[in-house]
């Protein structure tokens, strides 16, 4: 049902919001591939039929969504049969160039790292650092305290460049 | 920020800090790729006409339009998935009866066999996968061809290209999207079914449940880094 003061989402207005989209996706999901298919079906769904909301957060809940849509797919994937694993590798082998190698290795290191997080720790950092939503915000979006939020946050960051230090390269 | 837990690690502000810096680095560095902004912009559009077309559809004579109500309310009361993709998925089913294709030296990642222009892929190379045979056949009126892959454990998968218009999406089919690919998955008959399409042409993968559904998704969506038609 729809409220009165409820207004529309804007779907030109969407694209503004892909870049902060993509990266967090790809903080949650860990990988650049699946993270550009998880944008792809966020869009899919907020397009399938008109939204309205009643605030002008279009980020908020486009990054709801997003989380949804992960969270959805990572259960649908915990609960197929895990059957008769096979040893073939079926990873395509896609390289990507890049203008600056370097840092765009070290990017996806830290996404990496950040995906391996446990979820809550996770969850703050994508809303705050990657997607970045103030700690209020956040807080909103993830149903806790800013308290909350900024205690997170604090472990998170720390985790994640511990997982950087030369001599745990690779142990996110 | 030390008040926070002082009793975790002396080194944890200066950590944060550096975590902080880190992540703000990787931040400003990552932009969506052109490709995923193309795609979004491809959905918004497929989404934008076939609104439309439902608008047209309610200027249509009444009768026209009683009788596409009629044709619903048959297909959403009569349930499970669209007759023809799992009939496509049954004939598959039955095995090939024919030398598999030919791979394309000219084209590597396809073999020398196509529904409508529409190629099979080679994924000799890129998955231990080899074609191992061909079954022509017909589904509901349109000509079908099924290539069968196997890998070396034996496992197969059928292969299905659908001569003409796409087949109408299974009903209870769940979305996924793989590589830019929007899939539709179902489980029927003890097989696992995924259904895309490749230039207006409907593609059925099909195989026992025993193949993982990564695995399976994985096969459709390849693309060979635009070798592979789409």
């Amino acid at each position: 049902m729809r409220s009165d003061d409820a207004r529309p989402l804007d779907p030109q207005a969407l694209g503004d919001h892909v870049d902060r989209l993509f990266r967090a996706a790809w903080a949650l999901c860990g990988r650049r591939e699946d993270a550009e298919d998880l944008v792809q079906d966020t869009f899919a769904r907020v397009l399938a039929k008109p939204r309205f909301l009643r605030n002008d957060d279009d980020l908020g809940y486009l990054l709801r969504v997003l989380r949804n849509t992960f969270v959805s797919r990572h259960r649908s994937a915990m609960r197929r049969p895990q059957s008769v694993p096979m040893p073939e590798d079926l990873e395509p082998i896609d390289p990507r160039s890049s203008s600056r190698p370097g840092a765009a290795y070290a990017a996806r290191e830290i996404f990496a790292h950040i995906a391996a997080l446990p979820d809550e720790f996770r969850d703050a950092l994508v809303a705050v650092d990657v997607a970045g939503l103030s700690y209020a915000e956040a807080a909103k979006l993830l149903g806790t305290k800013e308290a909350t939020i900024t205690s997170r946050l604090f472990r998170a960051r720390a985790r994640v460049a511990r997982g950087m230090e030369p001599d745990r390269q690779g142990v996110p | 920020m030390s008040s926070i837990d002082p009793t975790s690690d002396p080194r944890d502000d200066e950590l944060a800090e550096r975590g902080r810096a880190l992540i703000a680095a990787a931040v400003a560095e990552t932009r969506a790729p052109l490709a995923l902004r193309e795609r979004i912009e491809a959905d918004r559009a497929r989404l934008r006409s076939g609104r439309r077309r439902r608008r047209l559809g309610v200027l249509a004579p009444v009768g026209a339009v009683l009788a596409a109500a009629i044709v619903a309310v048959v297909l959403a009361t009569s349930g499970g998935p669209s007759p023809s993709v799992v009939a496509t998925a049954q004939l598959a089913a039955r095995g090939p009866v024919l030398p598999a294709p030919k791979h394309d030296p000219a084209h590597p990642a396809l073999l020398k066999r196509d529904v409508d222009g529409v190629p099979f892929p080679y994924w000799g190379d890129a998955f231990p996968w080899e074609a191992v045979g061909v079954r022509d056949g017909e589904v509901e009126g349109r000509p079908t061809v099924t290539v069968y892959y196997q890998n070396p454990k034996g496992a197969r998968v059928a292969y299905t290209i659908v001569s003409g218009d796409r087949l109408d999406p299974p009903k209870g089919a769940r979305e996924r999207t793989v590589n830019g690919v929007p899939l539709r998955i179902l489980e029927q008959d003890g097989r696992r079914i995924v259904t895309w399409e490749r230039k207006g042409r409907t593609c059925v993968l099909s195989a026992p449940l025993t193949v993982p559904e990564d695995k399976l998704v994985a096969l459709a969506a390849w693309k060979d880094k635009g070798n592979v038609p789409f």
